[in-house]
């Protein structure tokens, strides 16, 4: 091999160079446009399937010319309602809160700004060297953008991260339609949810968390904000000219005030039962496991008769929980993320979503999960309780005993099929 | 679908407003004239064109409780003589005035009931200022869960014997889906409205909603198995205009055919 | 320029040895070791960066000089074939070949003391159970016991007393974890499946990390836990208040007073 000629290498050495500096000048970064809000006609159209009447709010590839106007009038409402919820809420980059939303320390009622502020935007440090877009850094790529829980890893998990744009929340200590407190989704936040992708952020500093939770309320009420003036736009006919005249008062306070209302409809649980001993532990259980098998409270229905989860398995009717069940089972891009079935919870596993104190498990049994087939036994507005506290907390026993009690040697010789059969009977 | 710009001088006299639109922008409904010139009742009948379907047996034998009565499919009830039933039909005018008769029955209790694992009446309609009660005349527990969109959920536990009271409080554009998830195959159907004038076909697929106002008005009509139900081609997305004349109105015989629903 | 090129190679050594010299006394070292056994690790660190340091700077110094000594431009002495040495081949398989065998042999003991030797009839401080994305921990109640509804749960925040022995059982729930420890010099692979012992001794008391070394998915980059280090009073006070916690049947007293703001 001959050494190869200097014009040549120099030839070589020019074109590696200029080679070189279109990789760095492509690879830098250019402007990027800010992340958008995803607008919600996701609740729209799951409505409209159930009504099976889906070509309705079809904005495109209505051929017919009588349904021109209709075309016309659904682009003009869709106009509406960006309008509507970026004069309210702004931007994923440039939050705002209208000033009667906003915190009143008096009234304890509103969001507070500079938390939202700190937790949106784009993801860095401000002048003070205070962290910036804590959502965009730790919850968007699940939770996404808006807070729909279809960022980019949602479609990866089950169950799929939480869509807070209906203003629904399983895990709470309050009442079955309230919205949850402060210290709760706090707690989720802390404590992370045992059995699914959310982790705990116990390690992040406490005014980081606090910011979080804000930006969570804050996503939830401009969510439901818009889901409920979508609806009334598109489901009920309401006139853009009334929609507009009235946003605040028709729909964004009362939301707000849903979320004050929630401080004060926590769930305190009477006295329970003394169980010190393992005897009055023992007899509490086998009260607690009575009740589990009998036909009031009908929980092997769906959680099987050893509590596997299992109770609802062979039927053709599945169970969904509220942000699947109307979905129809095709069509990814008219959903997000496919339809996905909620099986109930296998209660011998030891892992409890809501947290797994006596409190906890209390407070679902007695409220009941919202979003989800699991209803509530206890007394809610308009209801009378099917149980009383006292019952409730044997169920409690029950339940928190099932991890450690072998499924396949039940207790006192019977098998737990023939005690649920003879129960129920 | 590409998100539409928002008009940015809206955004800016909205925040400036508080969340009310520049003066002008206000729109008045428009709010009906005065007294009508009469009342009349509507009546009609919905048959089924095509055919009896058959209507499937449910597999209830995972509760005991309801193996004692054959649990049917009733998406298509069809009656003896090809009446078709649990069809809803219902004003959609927005403002209508309402028959001083009604006053007495605003605040009355309409009742939903669990009885042999089925909801019965498997649709109703009802007034948001009435108060729906939910029964539970079964041996064993039912929990009645509805989702109203936009309006408060409700999942009440109820225990044999017991019953749970629910209040809408606002008007649904088509009947809420009522389903039991100890038993899911139990559906049933609640229509909230503002007002009363709304009627379930029965057994023999008759209906009749008495003391309309006087007008041209604007109805809706609805069936469980097809949604917005346009029985006669000029009835898009299954709304049309009538004249409702002082006395009676009849609307006929209303062949509803099959090809209408689409498996 | 020719020669020249080859001072290039030379600057390999140079830099990297100077690199391993300065940086020890500017921060960028090995983590503070703060457990009983760290010092073998760290010892083996040593002498084998040290034992390789001279090897590398060697062969490189000899490449360098053959560069140097055989560049084309000035060296005009035509390449003379030749069928290899017998004996070169047979002194540098033989030498490395010792060379390994040596350190493999010298780490026996240090191998033995973190992995073979679990302390005896010493039951579990904590069952540390490796989860896409988190570290959840249980610690016995005050039965003593694992496995029993007295258990204490908590995720990420793994505390242990000073001073003593720890010995953590370590699972996985999912995928391949590592149970990662920089500053008491502890790693061990999480298998699913299987349930493996990790002992160690931690000489004082503070904060640290807890990572993860085996990627494990997406959140692999987050997947962090503190490690808290604090006397045996301090350890079981905290275990106390959360085994009360996890017991709670009334909305703790804190909490009701917290402030929603």
């Amino acid at each position: 091999m001959t050494i190869a000629a200097r014009s040549d290498r120099r030839l070589a050495t020019c074109a590696l160079l200029a080679l070189g500096a279109m990789a760095i000048a492509g690879g830098c970064s250019t402007q990027v446009d800010p992340p958008q809000f995803r607008m919600n006609m996701q609740d729209i159209l799951q409505e409209a399937v159930e009504s099976h009447s889906p070509d309705e709010f079809r904005v495109v590839g209505n051929e017919e010319e009588s349904d021109k106007e209709d075309k016309l009038a659904n682009i003009a409402k869709l106009e509406t309602l960006t309008t509507l919820t970026v004069a309210a809420f702004g931007e994923p980059n440039e939050p705002y809160l209208l000033p009667e939303v906003r915190w009143n320390a008096e009234e304890k009622k509103g969001l507070d700004f500079k938390k939202i502020t700190m937790a949106a935007g784009p993801t860095g440090g401000d002048d003070a060297k205070k962290q910036l877009g804590l959502f965009r850094q730790h919850c968007v790529h699940c939770h996404g953008v808006t807070g729909d829980g279809a960022g980019p890893t949602a479609a990866f998990l089950n169950p799929h991260p939480r869509d807070y744009r209906r203003g629904t929340f399983k895990f709470k200590s309050t009442g079955f339609n309230d919205k949850p407190t402060t210290a709760d989704l706090k707690r989720t936040l802390i404590d992370g949810i045992p059995g699914t992708a959310m982790p705990s952020f116990a390690l992040l500093p406490a005014d980081q968390i606090e910011a979080l939770v804000e930006y969570v309320k804050y996503l939830s009420i401009r969510g439901e904000t818009e889901r409920n003036m979508a609806g009334a736009l598109f489901l009920q006919d309401e006139e853009i000219e009334a929609a507009r005249a009235g946003i605040l008062e028709g729909y964004l306070q009362p939301i707000v005030d849903q979320w004050a209302a929630a401080e004060e409809a926590v769930v305190r649980p009477t006295e329970r039962p003394e169980t010190s001993t393992p005897e009055e532990l023992a007899s509490s259980i086998e009260e607690g496991r009575k009740l589990f098998f009998n036909k009031d409270a009908q929980c092997t229905k769906c959680h099987g008769p050893t509590g596997l989860g299992d109770g609802n398995d062979g039927m053709a009717e599945k169970l969904y929980d509220v942000w699947n069940e109307k979905k129809t089972a095709d069509d990814l891009a008219r959903w997000l993320l496919p339809k996905q079935e909620l099986r109930p919870r296998n209660l011998r596993m030891g892992i409890y979503r809501g947290g797994g104190r006596p409190l906890d498990i209390y407070r679902r049994i007695h409220a009941g999960i919202p979003g989800t087939p699991m209803p509530g036994a206890g007394p809610q507005p308009g209801k009378k309780e099917t149980f009383t506290p006292e019952q409730i907390w044997h169920l409690v026993d029950y339940v928190r005993s099932l991890p450690y009690e072998n499924a396949s040697e039940p207790a006192e010789g019977q098998t737990h099929v023939a005690a649920a059969h003879s129960l129920s009977n | 679908m590409a998100i539409p710009e928002p008009d940015q001088e809206l955004v800016k006299a909205i925040r400036a407003g508080g969340g009310e639109a520049a003066a002008g922008e206000q729109a008045t409904e428009a709010a009906p004239s005065g007294e009508p010139a009469g009342w009349g009742n509507l009546t009609g009948k919905f048959v089924f064109e095509g055919g009896r379907p058959e209507q499937q047996t449910i597999d209830a034998s995972k509760d005991p409780i309801c193996t004692q009565h054959p649990v049917l499919n009733e998406s298509i009830v069809v009656g003896d003589d090809g009446g078709l039933k649990d069809v809803v039909i219902y004003l959609a005018t927005k403002k209508a005035p309402v028959n001083p008769e009604y006053e007495a029955t605003a605040d009355a209790k309409v009742v939903l009931d669990n009885k042999f694992c089925r909801f019965e009446p498997h649709v109703l309609a009802m007034r948001v200022s009435q108060t729906l009660e939910i029964h539970n005349s079964d041996p064993a527990s039912h929990n009645s869960s509805i989702s109203p969109f936009g309006d408060a959920n409700f999942n009440p536990l109820i225990g044999a014997g017991q019953q749970a009271d629910h209040q809408f409080t606002k008007s649904q554009n088509v009947p809420v889906l009522v389903t039991c998830n100890i038993h899911p195959w139990m559906r049933g159907y609640v229509l909230p409205r503002d007002n009363p004038y709304a009627a379930v076909s029965g057994d023999d697929g008759s209906f009749e909603i008495k003391d309309l106002p006087a007008g041209t008005w604007e109805f809706q009509v609805w069936q469980e198995a097809v949604g917005s139900l346009a029985a006669k081609p000029e009835w898009k997305k299954g709304k049309f205009k009538l004249e409702i004349k002082p006395g009676d109105n009849d609307l006929g015989v209303v062949q509803v055919s099959s090809s209408l629903f689409k498996k | 320029m020719g020669k020249v090129w080859s001072f290039l190679f030379l600057l390999v050594p140079v830099l990297g040895v100077g690199l391993f010299a300065w940086a020890p006394s500017n921060g960028f070292w090995l983590p503070r070791d703060i457990s009983k056994h760290g010092w073998q690790i760290d010892h083996l660190f040593n002498f084998i960066l040290v034992l390789t340091g001279v090897v590398f700077a060697a062969t490189e110094g000899l490449l360098f000089w053959f560069l140097w000594r055989y560049d084309a431009k000035t060296n005009r002495t035509p390449v003379k074939y030749m069928h290899g040495s017998h004996n070169l081949e047979v002194i540098w398989t033989i030498l490395p070949a010792a060379t390994l065998l040596f350190i493999a042999i010298y780490q026996m003991n240090a191998w033995a003391d973190v992995k073979m030797r679990k302390p005896k009839d010493m039951p579990p401080t904590v069952e540390v159970t490796a989860r896409q994305f988190e570290w959840r921990l249980r610690y016995p109640g005050p039965d003593g016991k694992l496995g029993t509804p007295d258990d204490i749960h908590h995720v990420n925040d793994l505390h242990i007393p000073v001073d003593e022995e720890v010995l953590v059982q370590l699972e996985s729930m999912d995928v391949l974890h590592d149970f990662f420890l920089p500053n008491l010099r502890i790693k061990q692979d999480a298998v699913p499946g299987m349930s493996i012992p990790v002992w160690f001794r931690a000489t004082d008391t503070g904060t640290y990390d807890l990572v993860c070394a085996e990627l494990c998915g997406w959140g692999h980059y987050k997947m962090k836990g503190r490690l808290t280090i604090e006397s045996r009073a301090s350890f079981d006070q905290w275990l106390a208040k959360m085994g009360a916690e996890e017991q709670a049947t009334q909305e703790p007293a804190a909490a009701e007073s917290e402030d929603s703001q």
